[in-house]
């Protein structure tokens, strides 16, 4: 069974919107980044308190832990100053802009009201997030057993990603290449 | 008048018992500090060959309450060019995740009050050992956070070499979780203390069965806290004093209590996962809390103190990993950077590999049910 959610639920939620918000209002890069990362963590709590102990701890662990980090790091090694202005007084753009929000806010709603209307869904989510004794264990049958061609299909992308950040990396490596190459015919 | 309020059985429920499970470890915690200050000192010293702090009350005891006073009162001076709202933050990020971890960590075993066992440990979740893990890892987000906030060059450079350092480190502790997963066959830490509860038999603790394990998750600890060998972060002859170079007074305090606290969070950690927890060797609960069951103690009495007990085995334990941390940091000399790198990258990663693989090969045989 789903219950309503629990004064500790809305203040983490709201503590959740307002880091949320933080990170697209801020000024300063550093500060939206580190509002991402308390984004992160109190979506993390609110798996929590919903029962869901291992996807919370992967949350943290994961995107508040590690992803974070780095975002904050590369931020602070490119010394961005703080924005005066977002962009110079073009209210095209701002209207381009509230409209996409709009439209992906629309998709995801459309996407999860039908499973907010279907109790039968949500008595599952329930005992799904309440037997949370073989949550570990089950996630990792589904992963190497269900999913087990996505499971690797991601890791490959992911070994892509790498080895085409080292190649853009070495800059001179590739223009050398390129040049050498114009210069073979 | 009734006297019922002194007996717990009356008002206890889970909530108080958590509340009560949180004010403990809170004060756990923080009696660490003076102690290790003293220790650190007066130990150094020792090693060192010279006297220490010795004047401050008999034989400098009362030295950690003049620095703490002392701390108090000098000026939390803020840099006019600091960014103000994270360089005050900083600190506090400090001093939360270890406070935060230490929740999950099975301080003893239940206390039977009212017929009800409550287990004394604050947040019994079962996959405790990665909860621990991904507190600790919020650590690198104060040093971050201060580096960058008080904006000077020395600082932001010890704050990335921190998180650069922490993040390498956290790499090799992982694959060392990897295999003692596969050891103990459960993430929850509670069920880890107790699967080496071994009674009167010879306690074979984790360390026995993980040795290398043990030592790789020892090394990464010291990175983890930014402890000599691996403090980098502050280098003294390149850094001036690296992240908290801008800190004065309570501000920098805090900062020396959230490393101090960390140290204990993970010794804890340590010695939950390889010396056995708060397990006392040749005596298993059962029969510790049959003994004062037959002096005609009631059964609360009885499970409390056998839980106190355990609770100052767990002690020594931690205080053995404490002692190691103060003994390597008055003995070994600092590293250089790509040293350290060189050691979580090319020696401790590969060794934590190689060790879940054979684990996973041995678990696999042993699973079968022939070797």
């Amino acid at each position: 069974m789903m219950s309503s959610p629990t004064v500790l639920q809305w203040i983490i939620g709201l503590i959740t919107l307002a880091s949320a918000f933080l990170v697209i209002l801020g000024r300063n890069p550093i500060v939206s980044a580190i509002s991402l990362m308390a984004t992160m963590f109190s979506t993390g709590l609110l798996y929590f308190s919903l029962g869901a102990h291992f996807i919370g701890v992967v949350q943290i662990l994961i995107y508040a832990g590690a992803i974070s980090v780095l975002i904050i790091f590369i931020v602070m090694l490119l010394d961005l100053r703080p924005i005066r202005v977002l962009i110079p007084g073009r209210a095209p753009v701002y209207a381009l802009a509230a409209l996409a929000g709009a439209a992906f806010f629309v998709a995801a709603m459309l996407s999860v009201l039908p499973l907010l209307k279907n109790v039968g869904a949500l008595d599952m989510l329930g005992t799904a997030t309440e037997s949370s004794g073989q949550q570990p264990e089950e996630i990792s049958m589904q992963l190497l057993s269900k999913y087990m061609i996505p499971f690797q299909a991601t890791a490959l992308l992911l070994l892509a990603a790498v080895m085409g950040v080292v190649v853009l990396g070495k800059k001179n490596m590739v223009s050398e290449r390129i040049t050498k190459g114009a210069k073979k015919p | 008048m009734s006297l019922e309020f002194l007996d717990p059985a009356h008002w206890m429920n889970p909530l108080a018992w958590t509340t009560i499970l949180a004010v403990i470890i809170a004060g756990f915690l923080l009696t660490w500090i003076p102690v290790m200050l003293i220790v650190e000192r007066r130990g150094s010293a020792w090693m060192q060959r010279r006297s220490g702090p010795n004047r401050v009350g008999p034989w400098g005891l009362m030295q950690p309450m003049s620095d703490a006073i002392k701390m108090i009162f000098k000026e939390a001076n803020i840099p006019r060019k600091a960014h103000k709202v994270l360089f005050v933050m900083a600190p506090a990020l400090a001093v939360l995740p270890p406070f935060i971890s230490m929740i999950v960590m099975p301080l003893g075993g239940s206390v039977n009050i009212g017929g009800t066992e409550y287990a004394f440990q604050a947040f019994n979740v079962n996959v405790g050992m990665l909860f621990f893990l991904s507190i600790t890892s919020l650590h690198v987000y104060s040093v971050l956070t201060a580096g960058w906030a008080s904006n000077n060059k020395f600082s932001l450079m010890g704050g990335l070499r921190a998180s650069s350092q922490m993040i390498s480190y956290e790499i090799a502790i992982g694959i060392c979780i990897v295999s003692l997963v596969l050891t103990y066959g459960t993430l929850d830490l509670r069920e880890i203390v107790k699967l080496q509860e071994h009674g009167s038999a010879f306690p074979v603790w984790g360390f026995i069965l993980q040795p290398v394990a043990f030592i790789v998750l020892w090394i990464c600890t010291f990175a983890e806290t930014n402890r000599l060998p691996f403090d980098l972060p502050e280098g003294e002859s390149e850094l001036v004093a690296g992240y908290h170079t801008e800190y004065s007074g309570m501000t920098f305090g805090m900062f020396m209590l959230g490393e101090y606290t960390a140290m204990v969070a993970s010794s804890a950690f340590l010695a939950t996962l390889f010396l056995g927890g708060y397990n006392i060797p040749f005596v298993t609960e059962e029969s510790l809390r049959q003994i004062f069951l037959d002096q005609g103690l009631s059964l609360t009495l009885a499970s409390l103190i056998t839980v106190a007990l355990q609770f100052a085995c767990l002690v020594a334990k931690i205080f053995f990993f404490m002692w190691v941390f103060v003994w390597v940091r008055w003995t070994l000399p600092r590293f250089r950077y790509d040293q350290l790198m060189d050691l979580g990258w090319k020696m401790l990663l590969p060794i934590g590999v190689a060790n879940a693989i054979v684990t996973m090969v041995v678990t696999y045989f042993l699973k079968r049910g022939g070797l």
